[in-house]
């Protein structure tokens, strides 16, 4: 027999002794130790362990149970995203190419840009506070979604601002500046800055991600890179549109992974927060001794009488009417520029159409 | 534009002082530490990367590294280096530098975003990203190797578990534990740009020696970004050095604790160096000599000499120790062998012979005699008890004086009505400037002696991840005969003198 072509005997089938089903589980699953942490925080917290379940008030009773539905690791994540990474890059050459903004109708260069430039802003404060997600969540598969996320929010504000520079801009940083300003200082933006500057001093991990990506993305996301399109088209701009398609599919993932997050939480009716040591064979643990004393006992330390069903309501009630408010006032812009378009009518379609059905989905209402 | 201003406009500014909260508020670690910030917003991005750019070279590089990775799997890779104990040492690796790449993922989150420096939070995020990547390519490969041989099964349990672990673990929790500054000088200038390089490289080439390409390829593909990572530890070092003198006894103080703290993780890395590899490419000494004295102390720190900056408190005695490292710890490893999930193994001749050629003044007098006395009994040097262990790094203390190598370097100091023990002067420096830290560290034996790892010895085994068959000797284990098992299958163990020819 060719040699070759034998095949090893195998000492186990699969790798590790938790059931993995692809490879995405493998390199995923139990990544994130979740006992024995050597030190508290010098300075945040510190009372709790490095991974602790008490940075977030939701419980799971299998933290690791998350999975992705894109079932991203970093290989074929990077493989996807330098995809997209090509077609933008097309997209702007072409453009640039054709020069299609010498032929883009001058009100609506002007509005793209009020529109688009300063939201570079709102994609990185996003990225910025979902690396606080990326340190305090429990458990690599929900922290590696929100790596991903972040990176995405990264490439998106590098996108927006290569296309302010190249497209409305004058080939420099100036329109940069000019979007700045509008963030900062113009009344059209002051409720979603606000909004992202409240997001940033949120503690709760899992409240970031409700903040951030059941309430104010699906608005912004849906205004921006899908409702604008018809109007860009119509106005003779087909470089946006077609950005817009591209961040529109990093986009569509991210909304996918937390409506199953938040499903996964709100559907949990775990109501001990050091119950997910149980499936992970620690069930005797009996806290972390030093010395004889004990940091950490689980059976000492308070619950939370609400259900995870309860929290998730309530940060929906503080979260969805700001962030629909936040939103509203962009009208101004499109009537400054003199161009037709109802931010409202955009906003309250993906109120009816996204948020209040995916809210129902979780048994939970949803209040403007 | 040219490329460094399109950089700089698509990374800076994003972000912005905020009006309806306090600044302080949103980044409440910034002056915790007593670091002072002039004008950072001045410092540049060492490695100016952008999303698209990073999507497109890492892809390029994964693509490459799964396609050594595939060929390596499918065609048995791991039966054709030239001795499975290779293996031994890439699962020290596995347990112990995977999880820390992992940590250090998370860590470098942590120091994004709590450092309101765009620049370096470009920089660490990448980084951030990069380190997962690590981990699981890594990962991957163990994954493989788990099919085949002992040791890796429960790789996480073990991690949480095993006093062996408890050495990379208390590393890399010390510095997520610690503020964003310290983090960011501990793991970008004191692990990075100190110590990759003899972390990845002499290894790799061992590996690539010995005939394990699938190792000698990752971690030829991982420190490609190192070199990333090592120009931001540089960038940040002197960052902080420029902004204010106040900054630099602050800095002093990080470099002297994660000089030895990172050095002392190393000492693993130098068995893997000078014991694991049957056919060695370097030695720990001349390694140390390369990368260590002549590149960075040489080299970096006369460069930063200008800052007020001197050399880490303890470098002398890690000179010092050089000759004895490797064996000192071998001599560890190998007391706490049937507790262990990679093994220890008998010296062969051609061991013998080429520790004492590399090791003249230490390996013959000082170690020889110990590894001799397993060449009957592997077991003859095994302990009774529990090792006491260093309560900074965590290593048995268990290593010679190198001025009197017949005396142990143990060190004793007392605090909060307790006496601690530390395995050399290094340690106990790093303990007693913040003892409140230290102090809770975690001891497996501890917990073991209070019942958390259950009531017998196989319980115990279960809760660290391995059976004890999976632990000792090499040369003498399943693991062994497995290698040579899979080698006969591939008729790999027909022997040709290649000076004869018909």
């Amino acid at each position: 027999m060719d040699t070759a072509s034998r095949t090893l005997p195998k000492i186990r089938e699969h790798p590790w002794d938790w059931g993995t089903k692809n490879e995405y589980e493998e390199v995923t699953l139990r990544e994130q130790p979740y006992l024995h942490g050597h030190y508290r925080n010098k300075y945040y917290k510190t009372e709790y362990d490095i991974y602790d379940p008490r940075y977030t008030a939701v419980r799971s009773s299998e933290w690791d149970a998350f999975r992705d539905p894109k079932k991203f690791w970093y290989t074929p994540y990077v493989y996807n995203r330098k995809k997209l990474s090509d077609q933008v890059e097309g997209i702007f050459n072409r453009g640039i190419s054709l020069e299609v903004y010498s032929r883009t109708a001058p009100e609506w260069v002007g509005l793209s840009a009020a529109l688009y430039i300063p939201m570079r802003h709102y994609e990185y404060a996003g990225a910025l506070q979902l690396q606080h997600v990326v340190r305090y969540a429990m458990g690599c598969p929900i922290e590696q979604a929100a790596t991903f996320t972040a990176f995405d929010k990264q490439g998106r504000a590098q996108w927006i601002s290569l296309w302010g520079i190249e497209f409305p801009g004058t080939k420099t940083d100036t329109a940069l500046e000019a979007g700045k300003r509008l963030w900062m200082d113009d009344e059209s933006y002051r409720l979603i800055r606000e909004y992202m500057e409240q997001l940033l001093i949120t503690d709760d991990w899992a409240e970031v991600l409700f903040a951030l990506h059941m309430a104010i993305e699906p608005l912004v996301s849906t205004l921006l890179y899908r409702d604008l399109n018809q109007l860009a088209l119509s106005h003779g701009d087909i470089v946006l549109p077609e950005l817009n398609l591209v961040s529109e599919e990093q986009v569509a993932w991210q909304d996918q992974w937390i409506q199953k997050f938040f499903e996964f939480i709100v559907l949990d009716p775990c109501m001990n927060r050091w119950d997910y040591l149980k499936v992970l064979g620690y069930e005797n643990w009996p806290g972390d001794y030093r010395w004889g004393h004990t940091l950490t006992d689980p059976r000492e330390t308070p619950e939370d009488p609400r259900t995870n069903a309860a929290i998730v309501q309530e940060w929906a009630d503080h979260w969805l009417p700001k962030a629909m408010a936040a939103v509203l006032p962009l009208q101004n812009l499109f009537d400054r520029a003199n161009v037709d378009f109802s931010v409202s009518d955009s906003v309250i379609r993906t109120w009816e159409q996204t948020i209040k059905p995916t809210m129902a989905k979780l048994g939970l209402t949803a209040q403007r | 534009m040219n490329t460094k201003q399109k950089y700089k406009a698509l990374t800076r500014d994003l972000m912005w002082e905020p009006k309806s909260v306090d600044m302080r508020r949103m980044f409440p670690l910034v002056a915790v530490e007593g670091i002072h910030l002039k004008d950072p917003s001045r410092w540049e991005d060492p490695f100016r990367m952008t999303f698209d750019q990073y999507v497109r070279i890492q892809s390029e590089k994964d693509h490459l590294h799964h396609a050594i990775r595939s060929a390596y799997e499918v065609n048995y890779g791991h039966a054709r280096v030239v001795d499975g104990r290779w293996f031994e040492g890439v699962k020290a690796f596995a347990v112990a530098v995977q999880p820390a790449e992992y940590a250090a993922h998370r860590l470098m989150a942590y120091i994004g975003r709590n450092i309101p420096i765009e620049a370096i939070r470009f920089a660490t995020f990448n980084q951030a990203v990069d380190e997962l990547r690590h981990a699981q390519i890594e990962i991957k490969h163990y994954a493989d190797m788990s099919k085949y041989y002992d040791g890796l099964h429960a790789y996480s349990k073990t991690n949480e578990n095993l006093w062996f672990n408890t050495v990379p673990k208390s590393f890399f929790d010390d510095a997520l534990t610690a503020g964003p500054f310290e983090a960011l000088i501990a793991i970008s200038f004191s692990f990075e740009y100190v110590f990759t390089n003899i972390l990845f490289l002499p290894f790799s080439s061992s590996a690539a020696a010995v005939g394990d390409e699938h190792f000698a390829a990752m971690g030829k593909s991982v420190q490609s970004d190192e070199s990333r990572h090592m120009a931001l530890g540089m960038a940040a070092l002197k960052m902080l050095l420029e902004e204010d003198d106040r900054n630099v006894p602050i800095v002093q103080k990080w470099i002297d604790k994660w000089y030895w703290r990172a050095y002392r993780i190393f000492s693993v890395i130098s068995t893997l160096v000078d014991y694991y590899p049957r056919i060695r490419s370097i030695s720990w000494k001349r390694a140390f000599e390369m990368y260590v004295e002549e590149q960075v102390m040489g080299g970096l720190f006369r460069d930063l000499k200008r800052y007020g900056i001197r050399p880490p408190r303890n470098f002398e005695d890690s000179v010092k120790e050089k000759e004895h490292y490797s064996h000192a710890t071998m001599r560890i490893l190998e007391h706490y062998k049937h507790a262990n999930y990679f093994r220890g193994f008998t010296l062969q001749t051609d061991d013998y012979e080429w520790l004492g050629n590399e090791y003249p003044n230490t390996f013959k007098r000082y170690y020889e005699p110990f590894f001799r006395k397993m060449d009957d009994n592997v077991m003859a040097v095994a302990p009774p008890g529990l090792p006491a262990v260093c309560a900074v790094c965590q290593i048995p203390c268990e290593f010679p004086d190198p001025d009197h190598p017949e005396r142990p370097w143990t060190q004793y100091a007392e605090y909060n009505d307790k006496t601690h023990m530390f395995c050399s002067p290094g340690c106990k420096q790093i303990f007693l400037d913040e003892p409140q830290k230290y102090q809770q560290w975690w001891w497996p034996a501890e917990s073991y002696l209070n019942g958390e790892f259950g009531g017998s010895l196989e319980e115990m085994f279960k809760y660290f991840g391995f059976a004890p068959e999976e632990a000792n000797e090499y040369y003498t284990s399943r693991d062994y005969h497995r290698w040579i098992r899979y080698r006969e299958e591939l008729g790999l163990d027909k022997r040709f003198d290649p000076k004869v020819v018909s």
